[in-house]
Parts: structure tokens; sequence; C-alpha cells
């Protein structure tokens, strides 16, 4: 018999979301457990699956009892219902009966300007049915219709709820006969005292609204199951679920016995109480439905449940409702495998697009006039130019400018950057930026991304991940080569051309070094061998310089057939360039430039190799980098717009195994190019999308940052104030902010997690205090740096890290422990001294008073470091730290001031790593609990400086917690701090959460989850003595 | 996203023969802040030279002042026993209103809200033109007939070639939310003037803000200190007892601030140049206001008067592009208060100057009816 393994998610709808991914992974995870994957979703889902799996989509309603919008495609007609619907509201009756709902205004409006009387004898009785149905409609609340009306049967539904209400009321009225029922519509008359206190039958709609919702869950649900063999090595798992989504679950388990075979596996990942564990007994009368409802649910008979959360602190709230446990489950991930780079390698249109910004519209013109001269409309089969202007460029000096010129094959236009937001990269066979300016990076990402090839200026930051690879690729490709001629600088051939009175004079060297002087270019020219079909040129030069290489004809014209142009050098990587011979050139000359230097640079190492070879090899992989040292358009753009088309294959070729974007960002994060902080996710203030213009307005400052934010309102109608943001970031540069647009499928989610620096997480603290995050899961098996706020989960877990992580980095012999620390007490202002606390010792804190010392801090101390393990029972406990570097012990002034929130109970040991200041002297700090009142113990209480200059310790390993504020403008003001402070040392907390990463990875699987589910539970689950007994009425 | 016009081919008849007959069902009356809709029927009228141009109207309490309409254009007020806007009175105008308009046999009509399809969708016959010019949010609309709007939309989709919307941004969110993304869609602004019509300014810089005095436009702002010896004159009903006691504030002498009263659009349009900046505002409480589109933004340019707006996606990008007034750094008090700032500093300068020659540069190149009809040209079946 098959097992089956059944997920059922009403949340998942549309075509992508967090809860398809959770789903897509446990999924996977159980398929490769030997399980059949089916899944149950709403109505609407209309996502993608593997192949095999089954997809039962039935689920009206979602988490939060809205019935979700279907973007499905429906016919645009008018159905019979419709007209139906038109005849009867659009008629005399409808009317009267609309009328009926409003006799005093009717009374009030029409004066004395009397109806006719067949029309009163008429709106005397519908009105009289009108009111009795109002009073069934009151007694007998209906779950209120409210859709985009898109599909037909949502409107037939609401016209039947509609009609059935009269048709109630019409019978009730025929029944009662005429008299009767004029005396009984009294009562339902708008001013009739039952009608006034019928407003306590909300309570009744509510209960009623409720029912609907988990009658249908249950039919869903019922209807799902009935379709799927279950036997009792079936998986049934709910990894979220609502109260009335478990009521109709209760009433499914009920009804169907084959139900109850399969072990069903519900976990939430709410929170039952809010707040910190001190405040939990003060909610006790909240969370009672939470218990009666799992007591109800426990109690039919027979059926086999399971219970998780995803947090320790979830799990801790749960299992004081007291029946059964609920076990702590990983939240899963699986970045690496859904994130795998799957570009597309698109033919594209057989265009290359070409970005280049100008400071007018004038240079604009000049410009595309200029590569117009150059040749750029014999290359390939055409260029769309984008000029973009500047944003103080106004539409009046581009009108009043000459046009741009066009050509067939060069179509030009004037942009600003940001119309090229919604440019589709993919579309085009290769991509020009001729910028370095970070604003245009995404383009260049964007087409790494798709597999298009790119043209890139030598000196962007970007291009030294080119270079760095370019070597080894070059020797990748010319294995099997046949190696024909070689050529160094000891060569006799090599000359000096004279700049000034273009003389020829012999090349200079000091030893094998060949000198390239400022005032001549060395050269070299030399005949090429007749089966060469390749040149490679290596060197190594630790200063910048300009390479040229030139192929001339064969018949003994003195023209150049071929020019390439290269900046190079500046970094000890081998230089590395091939160029394809090309037909007909007869001879090859190469020239080494000094443009930049008043010296002669050395260069050494050169070598060139003629060989053969039937593979497409490329000058550089990936792309064309544009020489930066030369301003000639023809040699700067237009030439090497050639030697891209002339290797496209080879350059698409490349792109397959070196063009991976997320290689180009780890390689290149420490240079200059700026960080990519990245909000993924619904765009909903809980989870501080309004925060972002805020948090993009101080990271400008910083100017190390660009914040990605994705767009995305999952719900029909977004929050203003995530609106807001939006239109205010629209507002921002594109030097600071990115889009990502829309819903993100599995892949492009994982992929843009991977096409980030740091992850942003600016969630309201209070409602993520116990729950967990998808996003920070992702993010931290990803090895990406996060910032998440204080107090949480999140926070708990990269303190858990922190420890092991400051311990493998300070050298024991560079620290200086602290033996005797005077501790004080202070409360309201008076301050008693409380004793000395020896290295190791134990110090009691609480919220009422704050404990302190004040301690020198040795002359050569760049860390200040403390450590401490906490109470397990006060797992839900958090410490403060105020610390304040001041620059003398007596009298001194703070030099900085900075506040740590460490805790969270997951930690074994606690560890406070802040840099010292330079001028520093001493060190206060102040120590209390945040957030809760409850007195800890801090043991092994350990002080210390370290004195490490060599490397960068980062405060937490995984990224930075920042201290959480109710405001949402100091919360931004937080997160951009410390977006700020993990710029600053991006390399040491990205090398500390790539140390994370692998733990995490383990600790989070997928395939871990399903193993916890397949597990036997410890104790029968259908025989088990429960505390609660729940029975339902 | 914004959505592009271009990508969807044209599904209207080919040609519309002249001399047409044309209407306009409108749910308010005409004359009360939407003078698009006259110019736009006047356009059509013209394009296909109407044999007769109908514009339909309910009888709005508080709205008795009947409009002339412009030459070549009738007015039809339709009276019904329910004032607006309650249910009855829904089902009343659309009865009536299918009367006139099955009478009329209009070739091309205009619809402008859910509340008059019921009418589009009766008709015996299909319109060889019809335009959903789309002045109301769904969320507004729903808000006043409920599910039954939100219905009567989707059944009239088959009926409607092409939606005109002022605001493409707003738009976006309702056709995607409808599921309408694959109809044709134009921006047209809310311009309400064909030519410039700058005047002479007075040696102090006077601000006006006209239009509705309520929070949502952030009038509040008033009543706390502004930068010194700023002088604004403001004009337009309140609409709640706070902005009375306001604007009751603002009679003494001592304030800086002068309440004109309530002025007509002909009232207005006679002082408005005279004004140095003009305030263009809303309260981001909700999308609409966050995607407003505002006529007083285009009214204010085409009066030679440079808005102070806070960034509304529409004001910014006429503020950006044309550099033709002050754009706030956000909605905050905070923001207003700087922008009032530079719009004292650099009044009578050659900056301020340079901003007046672009809001007649944006009114004649851009910002003008004539060129927001010819956006909407293409996309009209031709008139044979």
């Amino acid at each position: 018999m098959m097992r089956n393994f059944v997920l059922c998610d009403s949340n998942i709808a549309g075509t992508g979301g967090h809860y398809l991914e959770y789903a897509l992974m446990v999924l996977t995870a159980a398929e490769a457990a030997g399980y059949r994957p089916v899944l149950v979703t709403n109505k609407v889902f209309r996502g993608n699956v593997p192949a095999g799996w089954r997809v039962i989509s039935v689920f009206e309603y979602g988490f939060w009892g809205h019935k979700l919008t279907d973007q499905a495609k429906f016919e645009k007609k008018i159905t019979v219902a419709d007209r139906k619907w038109l005849s009867r509201k659009y008629s005399k009756f409808g009317l009267l009966w609309a009328a009926a709902a409003k006799l005093d205004e009717l009374n009030h409006f029409s004066g004395n300007f009397a109806l006719r009387p067949r029309t009163i004898r008429r709106l005397r009785r519908v009105a009289t049915v009108r009111a009795l149905a109002q009073q069934i409609r009151s007694s007998y609340p209906i779950f209120e219709v409210s859709t985009n009306g898109a599909n037909p049967e949502d409107r037939e539904l609401f016209y039947n709820q509609q009609r059935g209400m009269a048709v109630k009321g019409f019978n009730l009225w025929r029944d009662l006969g005429e008299t009767c029922a004029t005396v009984a519509a009294a009562a339902g008359m708008p001013e009739s005292p039952l009608v006034k206190g019928a407003s306590s039958l909300a309570a009744l709609a509510a209960l009623t609204q409720s029912t609907v919702k988990a009658q249908s869950y249950a039919q869903a649900l019922s209807q799902a199951l009935l379709q799927i063999p279950l036997t009792d090595q079936c998986q049934v798992i709910y990894p979220t679920i609502a109260y009335f989504e478990l009521s109709g679950l209760a009433e499914a388990l009920q009804f169907h016995a084959s139900f109850r075979k399969a072990v069903h596996h519900i976990v939430v990942r709410r929170d039952v109480y809010t707040g910190y564990a001190e405040k939990f007994d003060e909610q006790e009368w909240q969370a009672h439905s939470a218990r009666t409802a799992f007591a109800l649910l426990g109690s039919i008979q027979g059926a086999r449940l399971k219970y998780y959360t995803d947090t320790a602190m979830l799990s801790a709230q749960y299992n004081r409702l007291g029946d059964r446990d609920f076990e702590t489950g990983p939240v899963p991930v699986d970045i690496e495998k859904r994130g795998a780079r799957r570009p597309q390698f698109p033919d594209g249109n057989g265009r290359i697009l070409f970005i280049h910004e100008v400071s007018s519209p004038l240079e604009g013109v000049e410009f595309v006039n200029g590569l117009i001269s150059a040749g750029i409309a014999l290359v390939g089969t055409g260029v769309d130019v984008s000029i973009v202007l500047p944003a103080h460029i106004l539409r009046p000096e581009i009108v009043i400018c000459p046009p741009l010129p066009q050509l067939l094959a060069v179509n030009s236009g004037f942009v600003r950057v940001e119309d090229l937001d919604e440019c589709d990269v993919s579309q085009y066979t290769g991509i020009v930026v001729t910028s370095t300016e970070s604003r245009f990076d995404k383009f260049i990402f964007d087409a790494l991304e798709h597999g298009v090839p790119i043209q890139i200026m030598s000196s962007h930051p970007l291009a030294r991940h080119v270079q760095s690879i370019t070597s080894a690729y070059h020797e990748e490709k010319m294995s099997g080569a046949v190696m024909l001629a070689a050529i160094t600088s000891s060569n006799s051939g090599w000359r000096q051309y004279r700049y000034v009175d273009g003389a020829t004079i012999p090349a200079k060297r000091a030893g094998s070094t060949l000198m390239v002087s400022d005032s001549a270019a060395t050269v070299f020219e030399t005949t090429i061998p007749s089966e060469a079909s390749y040149v490679r040129i290596t060197c190594r030069s630790g200063q910048a310089m300009h390479l040229v290489t030139f192929f001339r004809s064969s018949h003994g014209l003195n023209g150049e057939i071929s020019r390439i142009d290269m900046s190079c050098g500046g970094t000890p990587e081998l230089v590395s360039m091939v160029v394809a011979v090309p037909e007909g050139a007869g001879s090859f000359a190469l020239s080494l430039c000094n443009f930049r230097h008043s010296f002669p640079i050395g260069v050494d190492e050169f070598r060139l190799q003629w060989f053969n070879s039937l593979q497409c090899i490329a000058t550089t992989p990936c792309g064309v980098l544009m020489p930066s040292m030369i301003d000639n358009l023809e040699h700067r753009y237009v030439a090497p717009l050639c030697n891209m088309w002339t290797t496209l294959d080879a350059l698409r070729d490349s792109l397959r195994l070196h063009g991976d974007p997320v290689e180009f960002m780890r390689h290149t994060a420490s240079g200059e190019r700026r960080l990519v902080a990245s909000y993924l996710g619904d765009a909903r203030s809980e989870k501080g999308y309004n925060l972002l213009p805020a948090i993009v307005s101080y990271s400008a400052f910083v100017g190390r940052v660009k914040i990605k934010a994705q767009v995305y309102y999952s719900g029909d109608y977004p929050e203003a104030e995530c609106v807001r943001a939006t239109a205010l970031l629209n507002a921002s540069s594109r030097d600071d902010v990115w889009f990502v647009k829309g819903a993100l499928d599995s892949q492009r989610y994982a992929r843009e997690i991977l096409l980030s620096d740091v992850i942003l997480i600016p969630y309201s603290q209070n409602n993520y205090i116990s729950r967990s995050s998808g996003i920070f899961s992702e993010a931290m098996a990803a090895g990406i740096p996060v910032i998440v706020p204080a107090g949480t989960w999140m926070s708990a877990q990269l303190d858990r890290f922190t420890y092991p992580h400051h311990v493998g980095l300070v050298d024991p012999s560079r620290m200086e422990a602290i033996q005797d620390v005077a501790v004080f007490d202070m409360r309201k202002n008076e301050i008693s001294y409380r004793g000395n606390v020896p290295y190791g010792g134990v110090v009691a804190v609480q919220r009422s008073s704050v404990t302190f010392f004040h301690i020198a801090a040795p002359a050569e101390a760049s860390y200040f470091w403390l450590t401490y393990s906490q109470d397990v029972s006060k797992a839900g406990v958090y410490i403060q730290f105020d610390i304040s570097f001041q620059d003398a012990m007596t009298n001194g002034y703070d030099i900085r001031k900075t506040s740590r929130v460490l805790g969270g109970g997951l930690a074994s040991r606690y560890s406070v790593m802040e840099r010292v200041p330079k001028g520093c002297r001493s060190v206060w700090v102040g120590i209390y609990t945040a957030y809760t009142n409850s007195p800890v113990d801090l043991h092994n209480f350990q002080v210390s400086f370290v004195n490490e200059s060599r490397s960068v310790i980062p405060q937490t390993a995984g990224g930075i917690v920042y201290q959480s504020a109710d405001a949402a403008d100091d919360r931004a003001k937080k997160v951009s701090d410390a977006l700020a402070v993990l710029a600053a040392d991006y390399e040491a907390y990205a090398r500390s959460a790539r140390e994370v990463q692998k733990t995490w990875i383990n600790e989070h699987s997928a395939d871990a989850f399903v193993r916890m589910i397949q597990a036997a539970p410890a104790d029968d689950i259908n025989t088990s003595h429960r505390r609660f007994h729940g029975k339902e009425w | 996203m914004v959505l592009n016009i271009n990508v969807y081919q044209s599904e209207i008849a080919k040609s519309v023969p002249r001399g047409v007959r044309i209407a306009a069902l409108f749910d308010t009356s005409f004359g009360y802040g939407t003078p698009q809709l006259e110019l736009l029927m006047s356009s059509l009228a013209h394009f296909y030279e109407a044999s007769d141009c109908v514009m339909f109207e309910p009888d709005v309490k508080n709205k008795p002042k009947l409009r002339t309409p412009s030459i070549g254009m009738r007015i039809e007020r339709l009276a019904t026993r329910f004032p607006p806007h309650s249910e009855g009175f829904h089902v009343e105008y659309n009865l009536h209103l299918m009367e006139r308009v099955a009478e009329l046999k209009p070739r091309v009509i205009v619809v402008t809200s859910a509340a008059v399809m019921p009418a589009l969708i009766k008709l015996p016959y299909k319109p060889d033109l019809v335009i959903y010019y789309m002045l109301e949010s769904i969320d507004y609309q729903r808000k006043m007939g409920g599910q039954d709007f939100v219905n009567l939309l989707q059944i009239c989709r088959s009926k409607i070639d092409l939606i005109c919307v002022p605001e493409i941004n707003r738009a976006d969110f309702d056709l995607r939310y409808l599921g309408w993304t694959d109809m044709r869609v134009v921006e047209i602004f809310n311009v309400s003037l064909d030519k410039y019509m700058g005047g002479e300014k007075s040696s102090e810089p006077i601000i006006i803000n006209a239009g509705s005095i309520c929070e949502s436009t952030q009038c509040d702002y008033f009543e706390r200190d502004l930068p010194v010896n700023l002088r604004v004159d403001i004009c337009g009903i309140p609409s709640s007892k706070r902005m009375v006691q306001m604007v009751n504030g603002f009679r003494s002498n001592a304030s800086n601030i002068r309440y004109l009263g309530s002025l007509t659009m002909e009232d207005l349009d006679e002082i408005y140049n005279r004004y140095a900046y003009s305030i263009c505002m809303w309260k981001p409480s909700d999308i609409n206001q966050i995607h407003a589109s505002p006529n007083k933004l285009f009214q204010s340019i085409a009066h030679g008067v440079p808005p102070i707006a806070a960034p509304h996606p529409q004001c910014l990008r006429v503020i950006r592009d044309y550099g033709c007034g002050i754009l706030m750094g956000g909605w905050s008090f905070q923001d207003f208060y700087l922008a009032l700032e530079r719009a004292q500093k650099i009044y009578g300068t050659s900056m301020y100057h340079d901003m007046i020659d672009r809001c007649r540069f944006a009114t004649e190149n851009e910002l003008n009816w004539s060129t927001q009809f010819n956006k909407l040209k293409p996309h009209l079946p031709t008139a044979v």
C-alpha cells in the first residue's frame, strides 16, 4: 500500500509565497523518505509542483478567515444568473424593495407628492415582506460574501443569498396572511425596539460566520481526504492552522473513521500568549479558547494527533495549556537546492542594450553621434541605447535639445534610471553598462542571472571578479590545445615607441622585468604561426596599465583588421587575455602603455602563446571588459562590442560555469560595491516594510548600503502605510533602492535571498518574541548576515552561536582577564557598593536597580569582552548591558555609548564583545533585566580586555541584533545604525554567518522534520493519559 | 508596475460613423470637481462630430447650481424621489437612465462608476464604443454600493472597450484586484485648462490652499506654528467642527492665515495666479489618498503658481519632470514646514522665476487638455 504524506494548508494560493515554500520543502523530503506527496491547498492555488505530486485544491478560506481572491481568468460574459438578478433588482419591484428599507426617507423626500394608489399598495406588501425577511436574516445570520466578483459562481452565491432572504420573507408573509404578517413585520421595522435590541445578535452573527468557515474547512478537508487512501502508515500534516480550521478538522475526524487511521500532525506557529513569560499568568482568559480547542480535538476517540511548534519559546507557551506535549520542530530550509542557479541563456532579440549615463541631454546627443561615427551601427544586428539622464535634468531641457539620432540599427532614447526598473534584460542578446555607479549594478546582476553576456568597464567593482577568474578559465579552456609558439619578456623583439617623436628605441628591462615607461609604448611585433587560432597573453603587474593587441592583414596592407584594448594589472593576480586570430591576419602587434603613472612600471612573467584549439574561448569569461584608460569611443565601447559579438558563443558558454551572480556578489562584497541589504517577503507593517524609507535615508548617509525591497502586497488591498512607503521608496535614488516587484516563485525567492549581502528583518519585536521567521531561517542557511530585533527568538538564535564564535577568534595570549570587579547597585541615583565579584563569579541582576561596575581599560585594549551563563529556569529573560567607554577613570567623558541586549535561554553561554574606541581609558557597564522584572543570576561572570588588532571580531555571530523600539522612527534608526555597524566590518560578519550556516542547515532541514514526524511517539498517542477531556456540544 | 497600454491589441470596432450621438452617464452632478468629464465629452463630440452629446446627471443635494454646458452639449438632470446616494436612489436613477438612454440610442457611451452600469448593461444594443472613465477607486465604490457594485463592474466587463484613469498607480491596484489586467488603459491627468493663465505676483509671497478644508487634506497643519511671516490664504468648506473652529480663529487680525470662505471655480480662477504658491497634499491614509490625482495640482501649474506638494506619486512625477514646484520630503509636518521655508527663501529669486517659466512650459507641452486627449486618440475607433 502506498504511504501518503498529505500536507494541508488553506493559505497556499496563487503562485508563490512562504506557505508554498514550506510545503514544497517538506513534501520533497517526504518523497525522499518514500512517501507519495499530496498537497491540499486553497481553491485558488495556481502554482506548480514537481511532477508526480498530487494536488487537491479545495479550501475556500485562508488562515485569517478571508476568502482568498481568485486571480484566475474567468470568461467575460453576462451569465443567466446575472441577467435574472439585474431583472429583479432593476425593476419596479426592485425599486419598491429598495424603498422598503428606507420608508422614512421616502416619506420625507416625497413630501406630499403622493405615490399612486397601486404603487402604495404594492409598497405596503413589499415593505412587509422585506421587514419579515430582515427579521429572518437577523435571526439567522449568514456569511457575508466579499469578493472581487470575477468568478460567476461567487456572484451567483451572492444573488442567491439576497433572493433566499426575500423568498423566506415572502413565504412567511403568505403563511401568516396579510394581517398577521403586517403585525409581525412591525416588529422588524427599523424603529422597533426588537430591532434595536438585535445588535446583540452581532455575537450570534460572529459565531455563525465562524461556523460557516469551520464547516467549509471540514467539507473541503473531507472532500480531499476521501480521495486519498489513508492507512496507519500515512501522515497528514497541517503546517499552520487557524482555530476555525481546528474545529473543522475535529468535525472531519469525528465523522470519518477512515481519517483516524492516519497520524495527523498539527503545527502551530502563532503565539497563544503575548509578551514574555512573566506576563502569561494574567492572560489565561484569552488562552482559554486555545486550551478548549486542543482539549476537544484530543478527545476524539481513536484520532491520532501529534502537535508541534517551530520554536522552543512557542512550545513552552503551548505546553502551558497542559494537555499533550508540543514538540519543537525545525523551520525547514533548503535554500541551496532551491536557489541553485538555473539561467535560461536566452538567445535574446539579437539586440544589445546599451546603458550610458550623461550629465546633460546635449552630451547624450553627442555621445550617440560619436557611437554612430565609431561604427556602432555595423555591430551585430542592432543596439538599443538608453541614455540615462540624472534626476535634476528637467523635461524642458530635453524638449529643447536636438533629438537623439536614430538609425535602423541604433535605437536611442532618453530615460531616467527609474524608468529602467521594469526593463527585462533577458530579452536582449547582450548588455553594455558604461557607468561604474552602483545604481546600474542591478542590470549587470540581472543579465548574469539570465545568462546574458555583459560588457562593463574594467574599473567596475564587479570586473574584479571577472579578472580574478580569467586565468583559470583560460587554463581550463586551453586543456588539449596545441601549443605552437611562445614569446617572453626576454625576447629581443621588444621595442619602445616614443610618443613625443615617434622614435623606436630598445625596450628597457630591470632583470627579467619589462619596464613600461610613461612616455613611450612598449611594443612587440611578430608574425602569426600558420596554424594558430588563438593567442594568449599573460603577465603580472602591480600597477594598472593599458594593453593593446593589433592584428594586421596578411596581404601586406598596413591597416588593422582587429584591435582589442584592455586595462589590466594593479593587482597581484596574473593578467590573462586570449584573443582569436581573425581570418586573413598575417601579423600581430602588442603594445603595453603606462597612462597612469609618472614612473616606469614593471611587467613580470610576460608570456605570449600561440595555440590552436577547437574550443570557443572568450577574451574574458562572462563578458567583455571595456578599457577605462582611453577615451576614444571606438576603442572604448565599439571595439569591445565587436569582440562581444564575435565571441558570443564562447561568452554564453563561460556564463554557464562562471556567471553565477551570487559568486560575483560574494567575491566583491568587501570592495567598492555597495552592499545589498534585502527586505524580502510580504510588504506588511508588522514586518517593518513601512520603515524602509527611513532606513534608506539613514543608510544613504552611510553610503555603503542599498536596500533591495520586494514590493508584494499579499492581500487584496495593502496597508496604507506600506503603499506610502512604496511611494517614498520610488522617489528615492536608485543608488539607495532596488525593487523586486510582485510575488516570487520558489526558485526566484531563494535566488533573491542568495543575491543579497544582508537580510533585513525589521520586524516588530512584540510579534516575534516567540515566533519563528522563514526568511531568518533561510538567511542563516544561506550564510548571509541578518539584522534582527533584540528580545526575539531570532536574536536568541544569534546569541546561541556568538560565544563559540568569539572563543574561536580570541587568542588567549592576547586576552587580559579582570580578576576582580567591584560591583555596585544604583536605584534612583542612590549608589550602594555590593561587593567584589571575582573572575567567574556570580552577579545578580534585576530590573528595578542597575547593577554596574566601572573598570580601567588597558591602553592597548581593542575589545571589551564580557561573558556569562544564565539560569536555565530563566530561559525567557533578556539582559541589557549599557556600556560607556570613557576617556579617563575619574571624571571621564563618554567617548562612545552603546547598549546590548542578550538572552532568550537558547545559549549555554553569552558573550558581549565591544570594540574599544581610541583614547578609551575606562569602561562603565550597567546591567539589568530587559523587558521583564524577574531577577536573574549571571553565572561564571567574566570580564576581559582583548588586544586583537589583526582581525575584526563581530558583536554577534551571523549578524547584528538591534535594540527594538516601539516608535517607527526609532526602530528605523536602530536598524539603520545596525546596518552601518555591519557594513563597516562586513567581512567579519559574513565570515561568522558562513560559520553558522552548516549547523543551521543540519538543524533545520526538511528531512529532519520528516524524520521527526515519522518517529514513533514517546507514548501511544491513542491511549496515553490525558489531563484534559472535552466533549463537543 | 505601470500598465503598458501599448501591449494590448485593439479590439474596438474599426470605425464609428461621424455624427453619432454620444452620452455620459454620471452618478453625481457636473461642475463640482470633475471638469475633465465635460472636457472629455466635448472632445469626443468634436472627434466624432457628434449630432448630440448628452450628459446625464442626478439631482444631487447641495449641488444645486445647474451648470451651463459648453456649446454642442446638453445636460439632462434626472429627478428621483430618493436623492443620491441611497440604494433606492440607485435603482430609481438607473431605471430612469435606462429609459432615457434607450430612447437616445447613443453609439458612444462614457460611464463613470458602477452606480450607472445597470443602465449600460440593460441597453438592447451594443454601443460602438464604451469608455469607463474610472474616477473612483473600487474601494470607494464598494463603500458606496457594497458587493452589488463590485459585481456590476464584473458584469459590465464585456461591454467596456477602454478605461481612462486619472492616476495609473491607483488604477493598477484596482485593475489587479478586479483581474482586469488585460484591459486597455489610458492615463489622462486631471488637467482642466487648455492654456497657461499666469499673472502678476505680489511682492510678498502669499500661499493659497484651496479645496476641502479637512484633516484628510492635512489642513490641521495650519493649526501649528508655521514659518515666521508666512502668509496663507485658505478657501473652501471646512468639513468638521475642528476645522470650523480653526478657520474661525483665522478671522483675527493677528493671524497670518486668512480664510476667504468658499469660492466658486470662477472666483478662484480670477485670483489664483496672483499667489506665490499653492498647497497640494492629502493625508496618506489610504491608497486613494496616497495616489491622489489632484485637480488643483494642474490648476495651480496652469495658473503659473508653483505647487508645494507632498510626494504623491503623480505630484512627484510632474514636479520632478518639470521642476515646476516644491516637493515635500514626506507627509509629516516637519516635511511641510521645511518645504514652506524653502518656498519663502526662494520667492522672487531667479530660481522662483524659472519655476514659473516651467509651469508655463509644462502647461503648454503636456499639462493641457488637448495633449491629454491626444493620449486617448490612438485608442479611439476612427470617425468615418
